[in-house]
C-alpha cells in the first residue's frame, strides 16, 4: 500500500471513529430533550379579524351574537341566511324535529345548512349554529314510546357538518372547539337513538355511530386524530368509554348532557 | 510487510470505525420518540443509568481476569461503543419502570454476561431475549398511545356475557396497570407509528452494530498478532504461524496484551511448542509401536525377525 493511499485511509478511519463519537454525543444530549405541553388549537394566535369565542355562537344566548357572521357569509347566501337565522331563532311551541325539517322553512333550513356547510370557515360555523339553535328549540327526545327518528334526524345534521368539517376543524382556530362540541353532539345523540329506553336497543343505529365516530377520532393506523386529542382534552371520559367495549357511547351522552344540560330534546322544558 | 496484509489491517479497522458508527447511529435512534405537537424529544435518562449499570455488571463479570486494554484512540472507541451501545440497547428494550424492570434488568444481566464470557457481544440468546423485550415494551407504548393503561383486559366468564350495567367493574380483571409517567410519554402525548420507526430501526443498528464490531475487533487484534510474527524473517513467519494457528489465538492469550507481552508470549509458546514436538518425536523414535501388534506364533515370529533386519 503506498503512503498516500494509507494517509486516505487513516483519515477515512478517523472521520468515521469522529462521526461515531459525535452521534453518540448527540444520542446522549437528545434523550435529555423534553418536549413541549400540548397548546390548545383554541388558544393559538388568532387572525386580527376572526370572530372572538366562536362557542357563544352555539350557547343558548347564541342568537345575539348570529349578527356578528352575517358580513362573513358569501352575498348570494347573506339575505337567505338573515330569514333562516330569524326564523330558527323563533321557533315556537317546540315542534318535532324530522316534521319541523320537513316543512317548507325546515326545508329552507336544511338547504342553507348544506350550502354553508360547502363554504369558508365563517359559514361553517354559520351552519353548525343553525344546527345548535335547531337542536335546542324542536323536540327530539325520543320518550317512552322510542321515537328515535327526530333524535335520528339532528344527529345526521351534526353528522354531516362533521364529515365535512371535522378532521380540518381540529387544527382550526376558530373552528376546533365547535368540532369538539359537534362530536359530542353526535355521540350523545346517537346514544339516545341506539338506546331510548333502559332495556334492549338498536344495534345498527349503535354500530353506524361507532362507526362514524371511528372513522372521525382514528387514523389510518388506528392511531388517535387531531380531533381525537382535543375531544380528549375537554372530555376524557368520553373516550374511555368509547375504547371499551360496552356502552360506548355513554361517555359521550354524559359530556353532552353536562356541557349542553338544556339540550334535553324536549326545548329544555 | 506485504501490501495484502497491509490492506487487510486497513479494512479491519475500517470495519471497527463503521461498527462503532453504527451503534452509534443505533442509540440515536432509540433516544428518541415522536410527540403530539410532532417534536422530536427524549426518551430520558432514567432507563439509560439502568442500562449502563446492567452494562457495566455483565462486562464485568463476563471479565474472569482477563481484561482487553484499549491501546489506541480506535480501540478505545470500539471498547467505549461496545459499552454505550449495549447500555442504550439495554434502556431501549427496558420496560420503563414497575416491577419489570428489575425482573428484565437481572435477565439481561445474567444473559449478556454469558455471552460476554464467551467472547461474544451478543449471544442468540441474548438478542432473541432483548428482541421479546422490544416487542413487549412496543407493545405497552402501543396501549399508552391508545390511551389503555394496562398490558391486557380479560374478560370474567359469565360474568362479563350479562347485560347489567352495575356488574361492570367486576366484568373484565386489567392486567399490569401502568401510568404515562411509568412509561415515560412526553407532555404532549405519543405519536406511535414514527416512534415505533425510529425504535425498531434503532434496535436492529444496534445488535447488527455489536455484533459486527465484535467481529471486528478481533480481527483488528488478529492483524496485530499477524504484524508482529511477520517482523521475523518470512519464513520463520510462516513456520511460527503453523506452529501457532490463528484459530488458537484467543485461547492462548494472545489477543489483547501489550506489545512487549506479545511478543514474550510468542516466543515462549514457539519455544513451548517445538521442545514439545521435539521431545515427542524422540518419544516415537524411541518406541518400538509394531511390536505391540505382534501376536506371536508364525506369523509374529517372522514379524520380529523382519524388524530386527531392519534395525541392523
Amino acid at each position: 500500500m503506498t503512503t498516500a493511499t494509507a494517509a486516505r485511509n487513516d483519515v477515512w478511519i478517523t472521520s468515521t471513529a469522529l462521526v461515531a463519537v459525535l452521534v453518540f454525543v448527540g444520542a446522549l444530549y437528545v434523550r435529555g430533550l423534553d418536549g413541549e405541553a400540548p397548546v390548545a388549537v383554541a388558544d393559538r394566535p388568532r387572525e386580527p379579524e376572526e370572530l372572538a369565542a366562536p362557542m357563544q355562537l352555539l350557547g343558548a344566548s347564541a342568537y345575539l351574537r348570529a349578527g356578528e357572521l352575517t358580513p362573513r357569509i358569501r352575498e348570494s347566501l347573506r339575505e337567505e341566511w338573515r330569514d333562516v337565522q330569524r326564523f330558527t331563532s323563533r321557533i315556537a311551541d317546540c315542534p318535532t324535529t324530522a316534521d319541523w325539517v320537513a316543512s317548507p322553512a325546515g326545508q329552507r333550513f336544511e338547504r342553507l345548512v348544506g350550502e354553508l356547510r360547502r363554504g369558508s370557515r365563517e359559514e361553517a360555523l354559520a351552519a353548525l349554529h343553525l344546527v345548535f339553535e335547531v337542536a335546542r328549540r324542536t323536540e327530539w327526545a325520543p320518550g317512552l314510546l322510542a321515537r328515535t327518528q327526530h333524535a335520528d334526524k339532528l344527529a345526521g345534521l351534526f353528522q354531516e357538518w362533521l364529515r365535512a368539517w371535522g378532521p380540518r376543524a381540529a387544527e382550526d382556530t376558530l373552528l376546533s372547539e365547535p368540532a369538539v362540541a359537534a362530536t359530542v353532539a353526535y355521540g350523545g345523540l346517537m346514544r339516545r337513538v341506539s338506546q331510548p329506553l333502559p332495556l334492549g336497543g338498536n344495534d345498527e343505529a349503535l354500530e353506524r355511530a361507532r362507526a362514524f365516530l371511528l372513522s372521525l377520532l382514528q387514523d389510518a393506523h388506528g392511531q388517535p386524530t387531531r380531533l381525537s386529542a382535543a375531544v380528549r382534552a375537554r372530555h376524557p371520559l368520553a373516550l374511555e368509554a368509547f375504547a371499551g367495549r360496552r356502552n360506548v357511547l355513554e361517555g359521550f351522552a354524559s359530556a353532552f348532557e353536562q356541557a349542553y344540560p338544556e339540550l334535553n330534546g324536549e326545548c329544555a322544558r | 510487510m506485504s501490501v495484502e496484509t497491509e490492506r487487510r489491517t486497513a479494512l479491519a479497522a475500517r470495519q471497527l470505525a463503521l461498527s462503532c458508527a453504527m451503534i452509534a447511529f443505533g442509540a440515536l435512534c432509540l433516544s428518541v420518540q415522536r410527540d403530539g405537537n410532532g417534536a422530536w424529544v427524549g426518551t430520558g435518562y432514567a432507563s439509560l443509568s439502568v442500562g449502563v449499570v446492567v452494562a457495566l455488571l455483565s462486562l464485568l463479570l463476563s471479565l474472569r481476569g482477563h481484561v482487553d486494554v484499549p491501546r489506541d484512540g480506535l480501540t478505545a472507541l470500539s471498547a467505549l461503543s461496545n459499552l454505550l451501545g449495549l447500555a442504550f440497547l439495554i434502556a431501549g428494550v427496558l420496560a420503563p419502570g414497575g416491577g419489570w424492570m428489575f425482573f428484565e434488568a437481572l435477565l439481561l444481566a445474567a444473559l449478556l454476561s454469558r455471552g460476554a464470557g464467551r467472547g461474544e457481544s451478543l449471544s442468540r440468546g441474548a438478542v432473541a431475549v432483548l428482541a421479546a423485550m422490544l416487542l413487549f415494551r412496543l407493545w405497552v407504548t402501543y396501549q399508552g398511545s391508545q390511551h389503555r393503561w394496562q398490558v391486557m383486559t380479560v374478560d370474567v366468564p359469565i360474568l362479563s356475557a350479562l347485560p347489567f350495567e352495575f356488574l361492570a367493574p367486576v366484568q373484565s380483571i386489567s392486567l399490569g396497570a401502568f401510568t404515562p409517567h411509568e412509561l415515560g410519554f412526553p407532555l404532549a402525548g405519543l405519536e406511535f407509528a414514527s416512534t415505533l420507526a425510529a425504535w425498531t430501526l434503532g434496535f436492529a443498528l444496534l445488535v447488527l452494530g455489536l455484533l459486527w464490531r465484535a467481529r471486528a475487533a478481533t480481527e483488528h487484534e488478529n492483524d496485530r498478532i499477524h504484524d508482529a510474527i511477520w517482523e521475523l524473517q518470512p519464513n520463520v513467519a510462516r513456520l511460527v504461524e503453523r506452529i501457532l494457528p490463528e484459530s488458537e489465538w484467543r485461547e492462548l492469550g494472545l489477543q489483547s496484551l501489550s506489545e512487549r507481552a506479545l511478543r514474550k508470549r510468542i516466543e515462549a509458546l514457539v519455544v513451548e511448542r517445538v521442545a514439545a514436538r521435539r521431545d515427542f518425536e524422540r518419544a516415537v523414535r524411541a518406541a518400538n509401536l509394531l511390536a505391540t501388534t505382534n501376536t506371536g506364533g508364525y506369523g509374529g515370529e517372522i514379524q520380529q525377525a523382519l524388524i530386527e533386519g531392519e534395525g541392523e
